[in-house]
């Protein structure tokens, strides 16, 4: 299985590709150009001329910008999202292309929520941890991100969106297996995730995070990377490596970065 | 102290969003035409919050230093296109049509006037509501 973070600046686009080369894209980055210009020249360069799995983690911009392009340009059979309701142009844009697609190609649409099911590569355990269902209608966005877990082998990936302390303590309180090696660090290394107790929970050996060179918001934070460290978490930044690909193959996994 | 003065109404003179999220010490503001903007929190106008649809309008400024929330002053950068200005906050810029704008010259100090648009965020949100409705019907 590979997991490749892009690097799309100050936002999240990652896909994996399974042993049977299933694919599952988590999030579209910032703009049309990362569909255009990034992830679909990775898929093509790649051989897909289609996406198995779309999951929307949660509807900021800096999540779904890419999306909407890579559903004008690709068949998809599964969309994972919440249906939280957000009022940016670009994200109603997004629906609209999956209403488009739904019609054109019969992509299904599933409720991203704890414990939905997301039919992928059977070689692959995927897993929804979170949102909580309950608060899927809040106004909070980042702590309704969908959380996966994806198990091939002996090695877990655990992908959080941008989850902040509120659903981390929600995924530790609903008894669910968190324990993964590689996290992908919540909300680009903001101090508002990635507690100590979640890190725990998690006991990750690598942390991926995604965030724009010199951004403006100080992501990631020290303080977070202190946390990591502590944890003895190795850590991989699309700032620094450029676009970051994991490659696991049921024992043990290599990192590799684009520079 | 100075005041912040109105340009001419004209529809074409402002730009609508909406605010996507808060991260940090600004407000990430999305607009309708693609253009993204950091706007700093204790500039926000009272009653802003993550999702809440705005307007932003350019206006002529002798501006007040206490006319704080709500206002961002700036300057007129170079023109890069014939049909628009642009418009230079601290370290970003923003692209403004040029039309309603013809007398202001490169480096003229403006001031852009963030405001809630309550009635354009429910609109959106039952646009946006009846898409979810079909899609997870």
């Amino acid at each position: 299985m590979r997991v490749v973070m892009f690097d799309i600046g100050q936002g999240d686009s990652l896909l994996v590709i399974s042993p049977n080369r299933q694919t599952m894209l988590i999030d579209g980055g910032n703009s049309a150009q990362d569909g255009q210009n990034v992830i679909l020249p990775y898929l093509q360069a790649n051989g897909f001329d289609r996406l198995n799995v779309m999951v929307l983690t949660h509807p900021d911009a800096d999540h779904v910008g890419g999306l909407p392009e890579v559903l004008r340009n690709l068949p998809v059979d599964y969309v994972v999202s919440t249906g939280q309701v957000h009022t940016t142009q670009i994200y109603a844009e997004f629906l609209q292309e999956v209403k488009a697609a739904r019609d054109r190609y019969g992509t299904q649409v599933i409720r991203g929520v704890a414990g939905a099911e997301i039919p992928f590569d059977d070689a692959v355990k995927v897993e929804v941890l979170g949102p909580d269902p309950a608060a899927v209608n809040g106004d909070d966005l980042n702590n309704t991100s969908v959380v996966l877990r994806l198990t091939y082998g002996e090695v877990s990936v655990l992908f959080t969106g941008d989850a902040e302390q509120v659903e981390e303590n929600w995924m530790m309180t609903n008894k669910k297996p968190l324990s993964a090696q590689i996290l992908k660090v919540s909300h680009h290394g903001s101090k508002t995730g990635s507690s100590d107790a979640f890190l725990k929970a998690v006991g990750a050996q690598v942390g991926l995070i995604s965030c724009g060179a010199d951004n403006r918001y100080g992501h990631p934070h020290a303080e977070v990377l202190e946390r990591l460290a502590r944890h003895q978490v190795k850590v991989y930044r699309t700032d620094k490596l450029g676009t970051i690909e994991v490659e696991i193959d049921g024992y043990s996994w290599q990192i590799t970065g684009e520079r | 102290m100075g005041t912040v003065g109105k340009l001419p109404a004209n529809a074409e003179a402002v730009l609508h969003g909406v605010i996507d999220s808060l991260e940090e010490e600004w407000a990430v503001v999305v607009l309708d035409d693609g253009q993204r903007l950091d706007w700093p929190r204790e500039r926000l106008p009272v009653g802003t919050r993550s999702g809440v649809a705005v307007v932003l309008n350019l206006e002529t400024v002798e501006l007040s230093t206490a006319d704080v929330r709500g206002v961002w002053p700036g300057v007129i950068g170079l023109q890069v296109q014939p049909d628009r200005i642009q418009v230079r906050l601290g370290d970003q810029c923003l692209h403004w049509p040029a039309a309603p704008f013809k007398t202001l010259a490169v480096g003229e100090a403006v001031a852009v006037r963030m405001t809630v648009d309550e009635g354009d965020t429910a609109r959106r949100r039952k646009h946006v509501q009846s898409l979810i409705d079909d899609l997870f019907a």
